[in-house]
């Protein structure tokens, strides 16, 4: 039975392949969702269509997460009249949550602060739940690069990354096989 | 699961392939592959020792237009049972290879409307009554398998839900097999949004299948709560919650009393954040799981203590904690203290703890970090200390140029145990290089047990060149818990062995 359903498993993979081959050149559209920020307005991602948007997910205990935000208020700081959005998805648990809102208020964060408690929304982007993860977003909603994790040295590529998508006022293909 | 059930799913999903390449829509492939030799953890059981595996997760998240699947297909090979060398013949094995479609989901969106059906994550409020969510990949996932309907309305959003548990298969410990608790949970709650604040009530129905006691009849619990979230400014924020709820557990009527409440507030010079607790009884639990010996919780109210701080009694709680901080150099250096105190357990037995801790965290240069902290805990009983813990935390990232960075991570903890006293702590030191990877050496040790592996070092490699590509390799021995590495943060279970991961992660179309 094990070896059949094996052999079922490598048999999809090996059917859902062919299709990356044939992906066209725009990005793939991404999901629309609806999240309360920490101050009770409501958030739709495709209210941000036309910006290039930078989805951040990120944790109050997670530390490469706590290098990334200033860097990424940096970005938006600079590059805001251009046309830049930042999304800080939180997803802390009933343990941390009550850290966010301090968290935020003393680290001078001014983009929007979405809550994803049940991390519904980080599960479509990222079902590994790993953190951080980043997934930018164009200006007309498609999906376009994304990071998992955070070294130093990122912010300089993040910066060249967010200028060509600024830039291109079109669409740029994920970087996917 | 059949194999006839998975690949009916898979080509229902595959089937969508191409409407959904014309259309522009998308489809994200997430591929985590294991190999994995575990050797003698020397944890004093020979039962979970010398083994191979073999694991691998697939997920697909589909989409087109207001339609989304997601599946989750996960494969496990064992190459031996070490559960069974010395067992009686005919015992059935804990480590269990299988190909088992874990989760799927199908969700459509129409204007004010959400409709769910398979596995969803829940939550309600801050966790007090329902919290069904995944962690980790390898920890701990639990989800409802069911339907979910959501109306969203301009002030009003409303919700009901119904189904059975269903939490992830093999255990990311002890990757021993567990069995779905398949417990009945209904629940509905109503949210109104006056301006910045909701004012939500929820109600909940769970209905145990095993019961503790087959002859005392069934385990079920019923319980209704509420809470406000009042986000006043950025110099004030209350949020309250509360909640009561009866269960019958082993042939007993229970009642039990929930309460929560916590305030941010900007006070100037520094800023505040306070948090109470009150918990009476208070448990919303389902069947037991015989290989984890305990039952399966479905809520976690917040606890008052750190993220990765062992709680033991989260069912009978009276505390609070204060934490005040200061943020320096337009925020990139905060300063912090707290201090906490919470007494646990049946009133005729209450523990208290109290934890003070204080400490920085400060982002400088481009891209380096140092964050740094220490304190003490302490819980006693009827005056007698039954347990103290010193810690000193440091993470300190420093960036070199050029894309390389230095990475050092230290933990270390004095504790006593009944006036005995012994250490445990890790130490993470390393090179990281922006787009390449991660060369880390990590030293770990835990004298609590002598009859048990004292000292624990490991190698780690990580691979990074590509965002769809990522690869880690561990050798060695390494304590559990929550550990970063090379930028990603995952809850690490206990391993001595080696270990090869590879992650795929791209966009299908």
């Amino acid at each position: 039975m094990f070896r059949r359903n094996l052999i079922w498993l490598i048999a999809i993979l090996a059917l859902a392949l062919p299709f990356a081959s044939g992906a066209e050149e725009a990005g793939p559209k991404a999901p629309d969702f609806s999240l309360r920020t920490l101050d009770g307005k409501r958030v739709k991602l495709s209210d941000y269509e036309g910006k290039v948007v930078l989805l951040s997910f990120w944790a109050t205990w997670c530390a490469p997460c706590k290098q990334e935000l200033p860097i990424l208020q940096r970005l938006l700081d600079k590059y805001e009249k251009e046309g830049l959005a930042v999304l800080a998805v939180n997803i802390d648990d009933p343990k941390t949550v009550a850290e966010v809102r301090r968290f935020v208020a003393d680290r001078k964060l001014r983009m929007p602060v979405l809550l994803d408690g049940d991390s519904k929304v980080l599960g479509r982007f990222n079902p590994r739940h790993s953190l951080p993860f980043l997934q930018a977003i164009d200006r007309e909603g498609r999906r376009a690069f994304h990071h998992t994790g955070f070294t130093s040295g990122t912010e300089k590529e993040l910066e060249e990354q967010v200028v060509a998508l600024l830039g291109s006022g079109k669409t740029e293909k994920s970087e996917s096989p | 699961m059949s194999a006839g059930r998975i690949a009916t799913a898979l080509v229902v999903l595959l089937a969508l392939l191409p409407s959904a390449s014309r259309a522009q829509e998308s489809l994200r492939v997430t591929n985590t592959t294991l190999l994995e030799y575990r050797g003698n953890n020397e944890n004093g059981i020979d039962t979970d020792d010398e083994y191979g595996i073999g694991l691998d997760k697939l997920y697909l998240d589909g989409q087109v237009g207001d339609t989304s699947a997601h599946l989750q297909l996960d494969g496990v090979y064992f190459t031996a049972s070490p559960d069974l060398r010395s067992a009686p013949a005919g015992q059935r094995s804990a480590y269990v290879s299988e190909v088992r479609l874990e989760r799927f989901r199908l969700q459509h969106e129409f204007s004010e409307v959400t409709l769910l059906g398979g596995d969803t994550h829940l939550q309600l409020g801050r966790g007090i009554a329902l919290s069904l969510r995944k962690v980790d990949e390898l920890g701990l996932d639990q989800a409802l398998r069911g339907g979910h309907v959501v109306w969203h309305g301009e002030t009003v959003r409303l919700q009901a839900f119904g189904g059975i548990t269903n939490i992830a298969n093999m255990d990311g410990v002890t990757q021993r097999h567990l069995e779905d608790p398949n417990d009945t949970l209904a629940g509905a709650s109503a949210t109104l949004h006056a301006g910045p604040a909701d004012i939500s009530v929820h109600g909940l129905f769970l209905q145990n299948r095993v019961p503790t006691l087959e002859m005392a009849g069934d385990d079920h619990t019923v319980l209704g709560g509420a809470y406000v979230d009042l986000p006043l400014s950025y110099r004030l924020s209350l949020y309250a919650e509360g909640a009561v709820q009866q269960y019958r557990l082993a042939g007993t009527n229970h009642n039990g009393t929930a309460a929560y409440a916590s305030a941010d507030m900007d006070l100037g010079i520094v800023s505040l954040l306070v948090e109470g607790l009150y918990l009476s009884d208070f448990r919303v639990a389902g069947s037991f799981d015989e290989v984890l010996q305990q039952p399966n919780f479905y809520n976690q109210p917040p606890t008052l203590e750190r993220y990765d701080q062992e709680v033991l009694d989260n069912q009978n709680v009276r505390g609070a904690r204060a934490k005040i901080s200061r943020p320096l150099l337009d925020g990139r250096l905060v300063l912090y203290v707290n201090g906490m105190f919470r007494q646990f357990g049946p009133a005729e037995a209450a523990v208290d703890a109290l934890h003070g801790y204080g400490g920085f965290e400060l982002t400088y240069g481009s891209s380096s970090r140092w964050f740094a902290s220490a304190g003490y805990r302490e819980e006693t009983q009827e005056g007698r200390t039954l347990k103290t813990m010193v810690h000193a935390e440091s993470d300190w990232v420093q960036e070199l140029g050029k894309g390389y960075s230095l990475h050092l991570t230290v933990n270390h903890e004095a504790r006593t145990l009944d006036d005995r006293p012994y250490i445990r702590g890790t130490t993470l030191f390393g090179m990281e290089k922006n787009r390449l990877g991660a060369l880390m050496l990590e030293v770990g040790y835990d004298t609590q047990n002598p009859n048990q592996r004292q000292f624990f070092l490991a190698g780690i490699f990580a691979w990074h060149t590509y965002d769809w590509l990522t690869a880690r390799a561990v050798v060695g021995s390494q304590r559990g818990g929550l550990k970063c590495i090379g930028g990603v943060c995952r809850d690490f279970p206990a391993f001595t062995g080696a270990r090869l991961e590879a992650v795929l992660h791209y966009d299908l179309l």
